[in-house]
């Protein structure tokens, strides 16, 4: 399958670049597939020409995996404590992370007066998390209170390509010392 | 027919004239408004520093008599602001123990503002003014929304307590949070019209504000943070917005805003020691 893919891709090439703009396609189209949609797990990236235009240097052909999303459970629970704020309403907060992840959690917190923004971070040995979410927020005396789901923005190392729009958040903010107890669920797709 | 002019003559004249007497006989309030103004103020007023927030309202009755009575108030705060790492509310204040006991039934440290308000009640067939003292206590919260309780007491001519539950809903736009307030209609005596809020002043911050901790063995005093001032001011000033229902079914609308600070006028600087743990730092903006 992967060498019929390259030649007919090679082939496709060989006529573009030998004809020197003088090849017609059908009904006058400037493009054609010559690759199938599905290529078995296989990707081609797009063809570099030498600056003459006599030739292909390089036919980028990945082998990638043929394998469909991996599903992580992610349960994640970490104590943070302050280490800064921007002016009253944002907090930076910093602490430990255990359960799926295991690593060093940064949490930045932007809080309404009934909404708070959570972005965190998560460094593991394995990688760093990112994720955003928009929280509902309520105080209740000495605890305050935010919950909602936050979504993956980003990550690193085994995360590059991690995914997740529904992890569901709770978290409490002890109001003396700004203290964060917080729970992230949810399915992590990578 | 010719007899019978004379008769629909009469009666043309007669019925409007009935109307009209009805239309002067009618209560004052039918087919009267209300006219609402709203004020606000911050205290001190400079960017990041802690304030407190000064909002007022004035109910008239476009025909000059007493307004019906207000039922429900939706006021918009501006965005930017929040209870963030304000120390306001510490504590909650448990709506029956204030009932029940007064304000010795909740602790200060959930006191959150004052105010005053002015009441109109019918005296005979006269209204007469009464004041109330306000407190604002942090409550409860309700499916979690933060709340706040408005305690308002009388002392003089009558003595008498009301309370009025409010609670921080969420808004959009230029607007942070509503925080809403349902109003019951004040019992006067039986059969009598209830009482008129036509007048209310309230703080929200740390003005007058002495909050209590347990140091070392001691209860030390100290005063609250309060709201902080926000960094960027919106082109017209931090706005705020009220919505009045009333009991006649008639419905008022206010704005209002705070100005700007004045530009060049010094940052206030603002450190939270007892809130950062050793090492951490303020972030300037």
């Amino acid at each position: 399958m992967k060498l019929a893919i390259t030649l007919i891709f090679a082939t496709a090439i060989a006529i573009v670049t030998s004809s020197a703009g003088a090849v017609t396609l059908p009904d006058r189209r400037a493009y054609e597939l010559v690759t199938p949609p599905d290529k078995n797990g296989v990707s081609i990236s797009p063809a570099v020409s030498t600056p003459d235009g006599s030739a292909v240097n390089r036919i980028g052909l990945i082998r990638q995996r043929a394998t469909t999303a991996r599903v992580t459970h992610l349960s994640e629970t970490a104590q943070l404590h302050l280490v800064a704020h921007q002016g009253t309403q944002v907090l930076h907060e910093e602490g430990q992370a255990s359960g799926t992840l295991r690593g060093r959690l940064v949490v930045v917190i932007n809080i309404g007066y009934t909404e708070a923004t959570v972005t965190f971070t998560a460094r593991s040995s394995a990688g760093t998390l990112s994720g955003r979410g928009v929280e509902s927020y309520y105080v209740s005396g000495k605890i305050a209170h935010f919950s909602g789901r936050m979504s993956v923005t980003g990550g690193t190392g085994a995360y590059a390509h991690a995914s997740g729009s529904r992890l569901q958040t709770t978290g409490l903010i002890k109001r003396a010392h700004y203290e964060v107890q917080m729970t992230v669920n949810g399915a992590l797709k990578s | 027919m010719a007899r019978s002019s004379p008769s629909m003559s009469h009666r043309a004249v007669v019925i409007p004239t009935v109307i009209f007497l009805f239309a002067l006989l009618a209560p004052a309030t039918a087919g009267a408004s209300q006219r609402v103004k709203l004020n606000a103020s911050f205290s001190p007023d400079r960017p990041g520093a802690s304030t407190t927030i000064h909002l007022g309202f004035n109910i008239t009755s476009t025909t000059g008599d007493v307004p019906s009575p207000v039922t429900d108030v939706q006021i918009d705060l501006p965005a930017g602001m929040g209870l963030g790492t304000t120390d306001l509310g510490e504590e909650t204040c448990d709506p029956t123990m204030l009932l029940a006991v007064g304000p010795e039934g909740c602790s200060p440290n959930s006191r959150m503002g004052f105010g005053n308000a002015t009441v109109e009640i019918p005296v005979g067939s006269e209204y007469t003014k009464i004041y109330a003292f306000v407190t604002i206590y942090m409550g409860v919260p309700e499916k979690q929304h933060t709340t706040m309780l408005l305690y308002a007491e009388t002392r003089s001519p009558i003595v008498g307590q009301f309370l009025l539950p409010s609670e921080l809903l969420p808004t959009s736009g230029i607007y942070g949070a509503e925080l809403h307030t349902v109003i019951p209609l004040i019992p006067t005596w039986p059969e009598g019209p209830p009482a008129v809020v036509v007048h209310m002043e309230t703080t929200l911050g740390p003005s007058h504000l002495t909050y209590y901790t347990h140091r070392h063995g001691k209860l030390v005093p100290y005063t609250p943070e309060g709201m902080a001032v926000p960094e960027r001011c919106p082109h017209g000033g931090f706005p705020f917005h009220a919505a009045y229902r009333f009991d006649d079914g008639s419905k008022a609308t206010a704005t209002t805003s705070v100005p700007c600070p004045r530009t060049g006028e010094p940052r206030a600087r603002r450190g939270h020691p007892r809130h950062l743990a050793p090492g951490a730092r303020h972030k300037r903006r």
